[in-house]
């Protein structure tokens, strides 16, 4: 049976949970709640990376594999209280539908400030311990960092993740799925993976804070958006040529101010852009110096993950001809 | 996750099945779980 969700209300999180902030994702299970496998996932530059017609193929054949073999040996499950992102949102409910990417920030957002950090780093890129993975069915790794938890565990390029802590691994979704299962306190990551003609395993430490991403791998998650501390503002980077007219370096990010947040929830981080000497139409070209960014993407995940409420930021400005200093203080509304 | 994003992707669905026919799509997710339940039916669920 297929079933399309273009809107996440009246949609149990309990039972269909998944990494909210993809442009597309899919889960084979059945109505009991048991989640055979997950297809999705994407790297930091591309929506689609991790999505192939061949490897949906054999996910749905494995699908309905595993349900098969479900129905002879069904499993009993708690039943668990409906959670649904209407009863957690916590602003005006959209006109038209919630998206999915609303849930992973709604959560943070309404943890509570003890508790939001658990619920930032959703779904984990397998890189955070230290190992890119294709996207074969079962996924292989393609290159092992060094120094890494992977490293250390003896993983190696080629081997086929089957399994881990104890979940079957097919996708590349299946994997991220067990990664974020394990808290960013740190625990332990039990693995079964394909070397050769043999099924190896390997035990992985994970760290205090493991979850921790760079802001490139972040930056395309939606839910960076509600993080803080926030600039107020934001705008368009220029082109190269832009650049060289304005006599600035080609290289890394430079951008014009196309807006200050002068409306909703966030207005008054806006009206402290503003009143620290931000305009529409300054070309910001740097941050503390910093302008190796990729995209605004990459500028606005930076930010947030690398400055923190209270810091005192000085964007460097370029204003009809001038260069100018604008210092920001960081606060939280 | 958008309500716009590409057609493609459900257009790569209807490739995987292997089928030229058109997929049935329901949108009511918590009528096909009841259906499911009663048929004894797997579920694919795309979010989109």
């Amino acid at each position: 049976m297929c079933v399309r969700v273009t809107d996440m209300r009246g949609v149990d999180l309990n039972i269909y949970h998944f990494d909210y902030d993809l442009t597309f994702a899919a889960l084979l299970m059945n109505a009991d709640g048991e989640i055979y496998h997950t297809f999705g996932g994407r790297d930091g530059h591309d929506a689609e990376s991790h999505l192939t017609i061949p490897s949906m193929v054999r996910v749905l054949k494995a699908g309905l594999t595993s349900h098969m073999k479900y129905a002879k040996n069904p499993k009993k499950r708690a039943a668990r209280k409906p959670v649904r992102i209407e009863q957690i949102f916590d602003g005006a409910p959209p006109k038209k539908c919630f998206h999915c990417h609303n849930v992973h920030d709604t959560r943070a957002r309404t943890a509570g400030r003890k508790r939001e950090r658990q619920h930032f780093w959703p779904y984990p890129d397998p890189i955070q311990i230290g190992i890119a993975l294709d996207t074969q069915n079962p996924p292989a790794i393609t290159t092992v960092a060094p120094s890494s938890s992977s490293a250390r565990a003896k993983l190696a390029p080629g081997d086929q993740i089957v399994a881990a802590n104890g979940q079957p691994v097919l996708t590349f979704g299946d994997f991220q799925r067990a990664l974020h299962a394990i808290p960013d306190g740190g625990g332990t990551l039990e693995l079964s993976f394909i070397r050769g003609d043999q099924t190896m395993r390997a035990r992985l430490s994970l760290k205090r804070r493991w979850k921790v991403a760079d802001p490139a791998t972040y930056a395309w998650r939606a839910m960076k958006w509600n993080r803080w501390p926030k600039p107020g503002f934001g705008g368009k980077p220029l082109t190269v040529a832009e650049k060289q007219t304005l006599g600035l370096k080609t290289e890394g990010l430079a951008f014009r101010v196309r807006y200050i947040v002068t409306w909703g929830r966030y207005s008054k981080t806006g009206q402290r852009a503003a009143a620290a000497g931000i305009r529409r139409g300054d070309i910001v070209y740097a941050v503390d110096g910093e302008n190796d960014f990729a995209d605004m993407s990459h500028y606005h995940s930076w930010f947030r993950l690398k400055r923190k409420v209270g810091d005192v930021v000085t964007y460097s400005v370029l204003r009809k001809g001038q260069r100018r200093q604008v210092k920001l203080r960081l606060e939280r509304d | 996750m958008r309500c716009t994003t590409s057609l493609l992707l459900v257009g790569l669905l209807a490739s995987a099945s292997g089928s030229s026919e058109t997929i049935d799509w329901r949108n009511d997710l918590n009528a096909a779980r009841a259906f499911a339940q009663k048929s004894g039916r797997p579920m694919l669920i795309v979010f989109r």
